[in-house]
């Protein structure tokens, strides 16, 4: 299933539709569906609180958590407050999220350099609908990858003993192996795999194995076994939230689940160097603390990879590598054209990525894209363009990351705009309207087959039946002022003929609606929509907390989003309080 | 009902023996069901449906007739001889005596018939589809497949190979999991494939040396299990599931290790074309790398079989939706062309994802599209055929004699939907090839499930839809296959998945 569709789960639902000549119905998928909408009852067209399908969080906790008395002692320091209002205490509960596959490679990079590839073996991202890929409960360890990641955990332990002796370590070689060598090298390679310092008893445990295999294998070959045992350790795989119990029924996370929060939640990795010391001499038990890390942290190049991939998530842009296209509609529309409409994508988003700040209005209103020769040929262009991706002013009808056309081809189909899937997009992913499947048992409408193929005239049929436009009302504007872009994303004024009109007026919340000319109206609205923001603090708290919010923390988003609001939107700083407000160092004891 | 692991072993430690006496346990269900027991299982999986074309055999769904003759009572599944195979099982006429086919079994596990992300396909394979439900109310299964829970039953860890799906990434590097019809490059033969899943850096060791390189690995599983149960531990509660599959595939990993050490290898005998009718094997054109690579897998399958690596193999050729483009797969009117369409956009039956147009295209039968589909479903079979075809010539060293693995093994080919179209949910078929379980060379078919309030008339069209009103009293879910297939295995379970729609085993097979 293309993420596309992942991304529209209420709109994907099957439906029936009489077909002539035979005597059953068949099934039908969301396009045609969507001719034959809601019963009115079923749309409210509310803005969620979170966006659709969130996954809910895990809800309880563990008296006996990793970290023990250091992560209590190192956690004890006074926090400075951040902000929501003293009115807005929520608690997050406790969670465990298996790595994602980008997740471990870096971290096997950091406990075996060299083993990076056997992260393939840690299996697959299992995404649900509507559900980002690192979402905690996205976990799949059947026997098959269970089995790929014992078989590679050999490797990776032989890996991390030879980068420890290449770097000099000599309780790994042949004869220094005595107690004091032994808990030294489990110190080294359990705080690489845990991203934390080993408990007493674990490091007991771990040097009890040692022993244990030393009795018939030569030092290294012991070391490895251990390291191999470490690399399919469930603190290898996962990343906990759990904290040390505290008082008034609230935990609070160690400095190193705090490190890793911050470390994977921004870069995909493991805390580097400087994020380790910092939990290790309690700097992260203060707000100052994380939030110079964070900023530390942002103002480098390492964030670039996974901001790029929630926004890759968020904005499904790559779902056109997968896209089946009628090229006989576009002779000119290739592999290559298809490689360069992401490649552009993501240089523009990159380049957002590193501005100071990145802000909303930026990312849906820039005019400043990325060409090359496929694109100039896409765009229309008469300049001459090179074989390279080039900066170059697109002007209105390419304002903003929405009229880039890796991402309008993604949701368009096979030869179709797919008008109200683009619709249906805007109002789920970028104002979190709350849009229900059909109810089944809705009778199909009649066939209607406008005269003018345009789909203004065709999708009219939404607002003249009641059950249709409960929804449609809600999705099929902001789909209809896209109509100006086809299925490869290239720009058009006309279709069979007939002259578009891509003006509309949008709802872009309960009671707020505005009257656009074209798709870069569409571009400044949402940019300026408040509901658009708090839909995109929403989702960026999704990503990064790797679960939906909870309801009762609702008063935290309220006030991220008021503060989001304001000016052109830093999502710089909406990261910072994301990451660092108090809120997200305590947890639910259940 | 939903298996809970502990339960699952619980109830079939007591009962079985693992490989090393490997079906001792197993008759005291499957005598009193009046069977003959099973040894092994293979599945072979797709999406979109089984035979599910309007134009070929199985016509007309929804009405009480069929075309190959069968009846379809009130309240009761009606059974006729096989006496010849529907087109699109062509490539299996070979096998027709040892051929069940059961039709007309539902697939949902809620109250819609969006069957795609809640059907069979959770069922059919050992990836749990988890956390889906509460948030968007589809319901997805929960809990350990059919097929998984009949491997824990016996003892022993499943093989799970795939064609355009996550599992070929174990075996294939080529890993097309997020459905890109990419063409699937082929990276390893089946004797290097056998040897790197149950041999590795083993093979080639003598016994003695075996024996000390499983006894290093068996000391890091013992102390990772032992880890892992205090880490689990220290979990909250709600938490601690999360883990649960990691450990169950621990804890069949050690019990693989526990048993001596085996020398068999993969008979290496190389890529063989399946026995079929020699008009046939232009279905190999379809998707040629596809085939080989199904192929392939298919050896290191039979092998492990044959070596007792495994009794539980599956086979998915794709999963739920397949975007796959088949380049032989072009219409007789554009013989030659470019197969533009990919899988799914040609089980939707018209050529273009259009609301509009798709309605223009409903008025008119497109049979060009129903031959591509009959011509696909036949690459299925073929494919299926190709597995039977090796059961039947690898001995079963266990049964001794002239025995061949085929006689003891239980084939079922089964699409992880009940449509054409991978939302289809209430007419699902599956086919049960092999020997020693069910009586064979029947068609079995059960009354279809009406959805709605039956035929009614909307603007001078008869529709069929809603979903509620159904009369599930008189029909059965596949579900209620998995039931009794487990049962033929000594699984001793009277439910599977959401007991809500299950009736428990599905009746008349023996």
């Amino acid at each position: 299933m293309r993420f596309s569709e992942l991304a529209a789960p209420r709109l994907a639902s099957l439906y029936f539709v009489p077909h002539r000549n035979r005597p059953c119905f068949r099934p039908v998928g969301f396009a045609s569906g969507a001719l034959f909408a809601t019963l009115s009852l079923a749309c409210t067209g509310r803005i969620a609180s979170e966006p659709r399908n969130a996954s809910p969080g895990p809800e309880s906790h563990a008296p006996d958590s990793r970290g023990g008395a250091a992560g209590m002692s190192a956690a004890s320091g006074a926090s400075s407050g951040g902000a929501p209002a003293a009115s807005c205490a929520p608690v997050l509960p406790p969670g465990a999220w298996k790595l994602t596959p980008t997740q471990i490679r870096n971290t096997l990079a950091a406990f075996a350099p060299g083993a990076e590839a056997e992260a393939d073996k840690y299996g697959t991202v299992v995404k649900g609908l509507g559900a980002f890929s690192n979402a905690a409960d996205r976990l799949d360890l059947s026997l098959p990858v269970t089995t790929a990641i014992v078989d590679a955990s050999e490797r990776i332990g032989a890996a991390a003993v030879q980068a420890l002796a290449a770097a000099g370590e000599r309780c790994v070689q042949d004869g220094a192996d005595d107690a004091v060598c032994a808990n030294k090298v489990v110190e080294t390679l359990g705080r690489r795999a845990f991203r934390r310092p080993v408990t007493t008893s674990e490091r007991d445990e771990l040097t009890a194995f040692y022993r244990d295999q030393r009795a018939s294998l030569p030092v290294g070959e012991a070391w490895a076994q251990v390291a191999s045992a470490l690399a399919m350790a469930p603190e290898m795989l996962f990343r906990f939230e759990v904290g040390t119990a505290g008082s008034g029924g609230r935990a609070r996370l160690t400095p190193w689940e705090i490190a890793s929060r911050l470390s994977y939640g921004l870069t995909d990795g493991p805390p580097d160097n400087e994020l380790m010391a910092s939990a290790d001499d309690g700097r992260l038990a203060t707000r100052e603390g994380r939030v110079a890390q964070v900023r530390r942290l942002l103002g480098g190049a390492s964030t670039v990879g996974a901001r790029t991939a929630f926004l890759r998530e968020l904005l499904p842009w790559a779902d056109v590598t997968a896209a089946g296209k009628d090229r006989t509609a576009n002779p000119d529309f290739s592999a290559a054209t298809v490689t360069s409409m992401v490649a552009a994508i993501e240089r523009r988003v990159g380049d957002w990525l590193t501005q100071q700040p990145p802000t909303w209005r930026a990312l849906l209103t820039s005019e400043q894209g990325y060409v090359d020769a496929p694109l100039a040929k896409l765009y229309g262009l008469t300049s001459a363009a090179g074989d390279a991706l080039a900066p170059q002013a697109l002007g209105r009808q390419r304002r903003g990351v929405l009229t880039e056309p890796a991402l309008l081809a993604s949701l368009a189909s096979f030869s179709d705009s797919r008008p109200v899937h683009r619709g249906h997009f805007v109002a789920a992913q970028l104002l979190c309207r709350d849009l229900p499947p059909p109810p089944a048992g809705v009778p199909p409408l009649a066939a209607v087959v406008a005269a003018s193929p345009l789909a203004k005239d065709r999708l009219a049929v939404h607002t003249r039946e009641p059950q249709c436009a409960a929804c449609h009302r809600l999705m099929d504007p902001f789909g209809l002022v896209l109509e100006s872009y086809d299925t490869f994303g290239r720009y058009r004024t006309q279709q069979d003929g007939h002259t578009i009109d891509p003006s509309g007026r949008l709802p872009l919340d309960d009671t707020t609606s505005v009257q656009v000319d074209d798709a870069a109206g569409l571009a400044d609205s949402l940019a300026s929509a408040p509901a658009a923001r708090a839909c995109f603090v929403a989702q960026q708290a999704r990503w990064l907390l790797g679960a939906a919010v909870p309801e009762e923390a609702r008063c935290w988003l309220d006030s991220l989003s008021a503060e989001f609001a304001k000016g052109d939107g830093d999502v710089n700083q909406l990261l910072i309080r994301l990451l660092t407000d108090d809120v997200t160092v305590e947890r639910s004891v259940p | 009902m939903k298996f809970g692991r502990r339960a699952l072993l619980g109830s079939g430690a007591a009962a079985l023996s693992g490989l090393a006496g490997p079906f001792a346990g197993l008759t005291r269900q499957v005598w009193a069901a009046g069977i003959t027991p099973v040894k092994r299982l293979v599945v072979v999986t797709h999406g979109h449906g089984v035979g599910s074309i309007d134009t070929a055999d199985f016509l007309t769904p929804c009405l009480p007739a069929s075309p190959l003759g069968g009846r379809v009572g009130p309240n009761s599944p009606t059974a006729d001889a096989l006496t010849g195979l529907p087109k699109f099982m062509e490539p299996l006429a070979a096998f027709t005596d040892r051929t069940l086919i059961v039709d007309g079994l539902y697939n949902l596990s809620e109250d819609t018939l969006h069957g795609s992300r809640r059907g069979a396909y959770t069922c059919l394979t050992a990836v749990r589809a988890s956390g889906d439900d509460a948030a968007d109310g589809e319901g997805d299964f929960h809990g350990p497949s059919f097929e998984y829970a009949i491997s824990r039953q016996l003892e022993t860890p499943g093989l799970y190979l795939g064609g355009n799906t996550p599992f070929n990434a174990s075996l294939f590097a080529s890993a097309t999991a997020s459905g890109s019809p990419a063409e699937i490059p082929l990276a390893l033969d089946p004797a290097a494939a056998f040897a790197a899943t149950f041999g590795g850096a083993e093979a080639g060791l003598d016994a003695a040396r075996l024996k000390a390189r499983w006894a290093k690995k068996k000391s890091v599983l013992d102390f990772s299990l032992a880890h892992l149960s205090r880490t689990r531990a220290a979990l909250p509660a709600a938490e601690r599931p999360k883990l649960d599959q990691y450990e169950a595939a621990i804890r069949d990993l050690e019990k693989q290790l526990a048993a001596p050490p085996s020398t068999c290898t993969a008979t290496a005998d190389g890529v063989r074309n399946p026995s079929v009718p020699a008009p046939l094997r232009t279905m190999e054109a379809l998707h040629p790398a596809l085939a080989q690579q199904l192929r392939q897998q298919t050896e290191v399958l039979v092998n492990a079989l044959a070596c007792g690596k495994t009794r539980v193999g599956v086979l998915q050729i794709s999963r739920q939706t397949d975007y796959s483009i088949y380049p032989g797969l072009a219409d007789e009117a554009h013989t030659g062309q470019e197969m533009k369409h990919d899988l799914h956009t040609l089980y939707h039956a018209y050529p273009v994802d259009d609301w509009a147009n798709s309605w223009k295209e409903f008025a008119a039968p497109q049979p060009s599209y129903d031959g591509m589909r009959l011509r696909h479903q036949q690459f299925l079979a073929q494919q299926v055929a190709y597995v039977v075809q090796r059961l039947s010539e690898l001995p079963d060293a266990a049964a001794g004699g002239n025995a061949k693995l085929i006689d003891n093994t239980l084939v079922l080919w089964m699409s992880d939907s009940g449509g054409q179209h991978h939302g289809g949910a209430a007419s699902a078929r599956a086919v049960l090839i092999g020997g020693g379980l069910f009586a064979p060379k029947r068609i079995l078919q059960f009354p279809r499930l009406y959805v709605g309030d039956h035929p009614k008339q909307v603007d001078g069209v008869t529709i069929y839809n809603g979903n509620r009103g159904n009369n599930f009293s008189e029909c059965y879910a596949t579900a209620d296959l998995f039931v009794a297939i487990q049962r033929a295995f000594g699984v001793d379970t009277r439910s599977f998945g959401d007991a809500k729609y299950c009736r428990g085993p599905l009746p008349n097979l023996t």
